[in-house]
């Protein structure tokens, strides 16, 4: 392989790997504030989607469209709050994940019968499928934008967790929820807050993703669930800087997989991470990021 | 200590005996009074029951969802198949088969065995790694299970045809034989929650640090709980493939995996009973609105078809039941329904 | 100040409290003594509404605050130093410091107490950027205690500060409480360390077993507990 092909290869996994680690955030905020996991997470990237499908088919540009996805992430995450979590609060573990399962089932079967079963496709635009070439190496302007777009986000949401009041609220809940509510934080205030959060954090990865793909279908939502899982899984339940390093080991392991991986095995490429996954969460069942300095045994 | 075990053992047999009398009877009514179509409802609804009640082996002792049980079931599945499909059809269906299993031919108990032996390697393997992770990443961790199975199930041509599926198994299954089924199922499950290994499962679920700070293992507790539901799912899945003779892949995805939790989380995720009445419920709601999902009509109106109504339907009344009856139909633990019977009748 | 008649709470089917009363005045400390299991921190947990109280009344500031959420009831003044410390500890100290403000809308007056605080808290000074879990069990009593006072409350709850710390910092604590008090701050503390809450309270509730079982002042109190031991080593039957 040439150090070109490597190049790229390890760019591809960057701007993969940008998309997951968005992705896991979203996964993670609400799990480290909660202790709840919110499996109807991937539905948020498929409404993103249908939102986006329905503006541009509308005629609204692709940067508008996408806007309008991240807002109805955001919003569907609050309505996916109101009506799986908050009236189950205090409920079993089994019974609060199976609620938002329910809820991602209607969300599916509604979208399958007021849409359509079959993918749509969504015109991304022209400039967006173009190369760069700098200095003989060729740079997929999706790639660079995609990391670019991620990084920004990455950063406006390290400041608004650190500068803000508010975000001082929501890392001090992800360690201690109940000590949090003894300082005067509300309960509900921080919940919407990090459920918007995760909507929004959705909704930018959704259309990250589907600027690659190009379609959506009413399904299309588990794989991102997956991966978000498998991210914050390697990177460690409690830390959400975790859920970054994950979301890029993820993606690392994926495209080395691909390449490695003689043709006849390809096929079998998420297999194969998934098992790489349960490997490293064998040995290290806590996640593989550094347990919270000083945290007590 | 003695005389509590005796308690339970008796109040385990008690509950046995009477969900055998009540499958017993729908078993009863599918051969001697139903005709056809209601015969196969009665089929599949005793099949479901050994699924259900082999998952809720594990998720209700345990108290953590696991998504996965459907890679079991698939596992067994597509090893019944390799056993049992004719030869000459094998040979057509699955021409690179080594030798050794291409000449295989087993009747139902060694097909039988068979699905309970890959689908117990498969709860072994998992098993050694799941059980470690807390309680929110292991059924996470059943999830990644899943998946990972559907791809091997989807892209191991030699062995499952991969999304073609497959097809060929004889049809060895009737009433009698899922009746049969499900009372064996049913039998090792209570025999397994009454039993010592079972109380330190619910122990563990119960309270984890009391648990552990009285000298239970938690991962072992939970790795027992793990293996013998894979074992008993792999039973019950042989039996699902003798009868539904010809799957694929997408069979053992999420679609059935959300069906048969319901089935639990509506029905009681706690008792082997909730498991049956959960079971009964479901499969009554879904032939009701399966009318519905292929369109029919009411007088000169058409209403069009509906496809994913009953899943749908299914969700919402979990949701409803959640909120109003979050323990299930089948309140709370191991009561057995003799105590509780005798209890009505003001003893 | 806190008056608290006929309370019963628990955890789901297990009764932990029966009918328990108490109330505290202004500018007292009062202590709750028990041993283990008696129910002392499902009290604390009670009143600040972490629990819910089954029966009784519970006023604060002449408000029934029974039923209240757990926030409503700290943003009128009443809170829980919890069992523990439970200190932020992935959180610096002074970040610490400003969610105990949190449920204060006025900035600048925060500021100032953070400030204040850290003046009075001088070690917390020294430690304020590094995070709260690299401090000594002490230090992060200290933290939880000044965490707690930048809620500018009117009654603190204390639920069993001397534990797992060394007796020499136990010493420090209570020095820090009595001086509080003398600021005119109310406390209420839930101590398994016998001597060292005799020594700083006014009055003194016995619990045993969910129930109100001892009350009164701390002198009573500690002359009881000195005629008994008297008639332990004293006389042998």
């Amino acid at each position: 392989m040439t150090t070109a092909t490597v190049l790229q290869q390890i760019l591809n996994a960057l701007s993969l790997g940008a998309i997951y680690a968005v992705l896991a955030l979203g996964l993670a905020i609400v799990f480290s504030t909660l202790g709840l996991l919110n499996f109807a997470y991937g539905e948020l990237v498929t409404v993103n989607g249908y939102v986006m499908w329905l503006a541009v088919s509308a005629g609204l540009g692709f940067w508008a469209a996408a806007g309008l996805g991240v807002v109805a992430a955001v919003v569907f995450s609050l309505l996916i709050e109101l009506t799986a979590f908050r009236p189950l609060r205090g409920a079993s573990g089994p019974a609060v994940i199976f609620s938002s399962f329910a809820v991602s089932v209607i969300i599916q079967n509604l979208i399958r019968n007021f849409v359509s079963p079959r993918p749509q496709g969504i015109a991304v635009p022209g400039w967006m499928d173009g190369v760069l070439t700098v200095g003989g190496l060729r740079f997929p302007v999706l790639s660079v934008v995609t990391i670019a777009v991620a990084a920004v986000a990455l950063v406006a949401l390290s400041a608004l967790l650190t500068r803000s009041r508010h975000g001082l609220a929501l890392r001090a809940a992800a360690e201690d929820f109940a000590v949090t509510r003894l300082m005067g934080a509300p309960a509900n205030r921080i919940i919407g807050m990090a459920f918007a959060l995760s909507g929004m954090l959705a909704g930018i990865a959704g259309f990250l993703w589907i600027a690659r793909r190009g379609t959506v279908n009413p399904t299309m939502g588990f794989t991102p669930l997956i991966q978000a899982f498998i991210a914050v899984g390697l990177g460690g339940f409690s830390k959400l800087s975790g859920a970054i390093y994950g979301g890029f080991l993820v993606a690392f392991i994926e495209v080395a997989l691909q390449v490695a991986l003689p043709a006849a095995l390809r096929p079998f490429t998420m297999a194969f991470a998934l098992m790489v996954v349960v490997v490293i969460l064998f040995f290290r069942p806590q996640g593989l990021a550094r347990a919270a300095e000083g945290r007590l045994a | 200590m003695r005389g509590q075990s005796v308690r339970r053992l008796r109040s385990a047999a008690a509950t046995w005996s009477a969900l055998t009398a009540a499958l017993g009877v729908v078993a009863a009514l599918g051969v001697f009074v139903f005709e056809s179509p209601a015969q196969r409802v009665v089929i599949e609804y005793l099949i479901l029951v050994g699924l259900v009640v082999a998952i809720q082996t594990f998720v209700g002792a345990s108290g953590i969802l696991s998504f996965g049980h459907l890679a079991f079931v698939g596992a067994s599945a597509y090893a019944v198949a390799l056993v049992t499909i004719p030869t000459e059809q094998k040979a057509r269906l699955l021409p690179e088969l080594p030798e050794w299993l291409a000449g295989l031919e087993f009747g139902l108990l060694g097909a039988v065995a068979v699905g309970v032996l890959a689908a117990s390697i498969l709860a072994a393997v998992t098993g050694a790694v799941l059980p470690k992770m807390e309680q929110f990443p292991m059924a996470m961790a059943t999830l990644a299970v899943l998946v990972m199975m559907h791809t091997i199930f989807a892209n191991w041509e030699t062995v499952t045809r991969g999304t073609i599926g497959i097809l060929g198994i004889p049809q060895l299954v009737d009433i009698p034989v899922a009746f049969g089924a499900a009372v064996v199922v049913v039998a090792v499950s209570v025999a397994f929650q009454a039993s010592a290994a079972g109380l330190r499962l619910q122990a563990v679920r119960e309270d984890e640090v009391a648990a552990s700070a009285l000298g239970i293992s938690v991962v072992s507790a939970r790795r027992t709980g793990w293996l013998v539901s894979g074992a008993l799912t792999g039973a019950a899945g042989a039996i699902w493939a003798l009868n539904n003779v010809a799957y694929g892949p997408d069979q053992f995805f999420f679609a059935d995996t959300f069906t048969l939790l319901s089935m639990l989380v509506i029905g009681g995720m706690r008792s082997v009973p909730g498991a049956v009445v959960g079971a009964a419920v479901v499969t009554v709601v879904s032939q009701l609105l399966r009318t519905v999902e292929n369109g029919f009509s009411i007088g000169p109106i058409q209403v069009a078809e509906f496809p994913g109504v009953v899943q749908l339907a299914i969700a919402l009344v979990i949701l409803v039941v959640l909120v109003v009856r979050p323990d299930g139909i089948v309140r709370g633990e191991w009561i057995s329904l003799a105590r509780r019977l005798r209890g009505r009748a003001g003893r | 100040m806190l008056d608290v008649q006929g309370v019963s709470a628990g955890y789901g089917a297990v009764q932990v409290l029966s009918d328990v009363s108490l109330h505290v005045d202004e500018g007292e400390v009062v202590a709750v003594l028990g041993a283990n299991g008696a129910g002392k921190s499902t009290l604390m947990n009670t009143l600040v509404g972490i629990v819910p109280a089954r029966t009784g009344t519970i006023s604060f500031l002449g408000k029934s605050i029974r039923g209240w959420k757990t926030e409503a009831i700290a943003r009128s003044g009443l809170t829980l130093v919890p069992e523990g410390r439970r200190v932020f500890s992935a959180l610096t100290v002074e970040e610490n410091l400003r969610m105990g403000a949190y449920g204060h809308r006025d900035r600048t007056a925060a500021a100032n107490d953070l400030v204040e605080l850290l003046e009075r808290f001088p070690i917390l000074a020294q430690r304020r950027r590094q995070p709260a879990g690299t401090l000594s069990g002490g230090e992060q009593q200290q933290l939880a205690i000044a965490r707690a006072l930048m809620s500018r409350p009117r009654l603190v709850l204390l639920d069993e500060p001397s534990l797992g710390l060394a007796p020499v910092v136990v010493e420090v604590v209570f020095e820090l409480i009595r001086q509080l008090n003398e600021d005119g701050l109310t406390f209420v503390i839930v101590e398994q360390s016998v001597t060292q809450a005799l020594d700083v309270s006014d009055r003194v509730y016995v619990l045993a077993g969910g129930r109100v079982v001892a009350e009164g002042t701390s002198e009573e109190m500690t002359a009881a507990a000195e005629r008994l031991e008297a008639s332990y080593l004293g006389g042998n039957e």
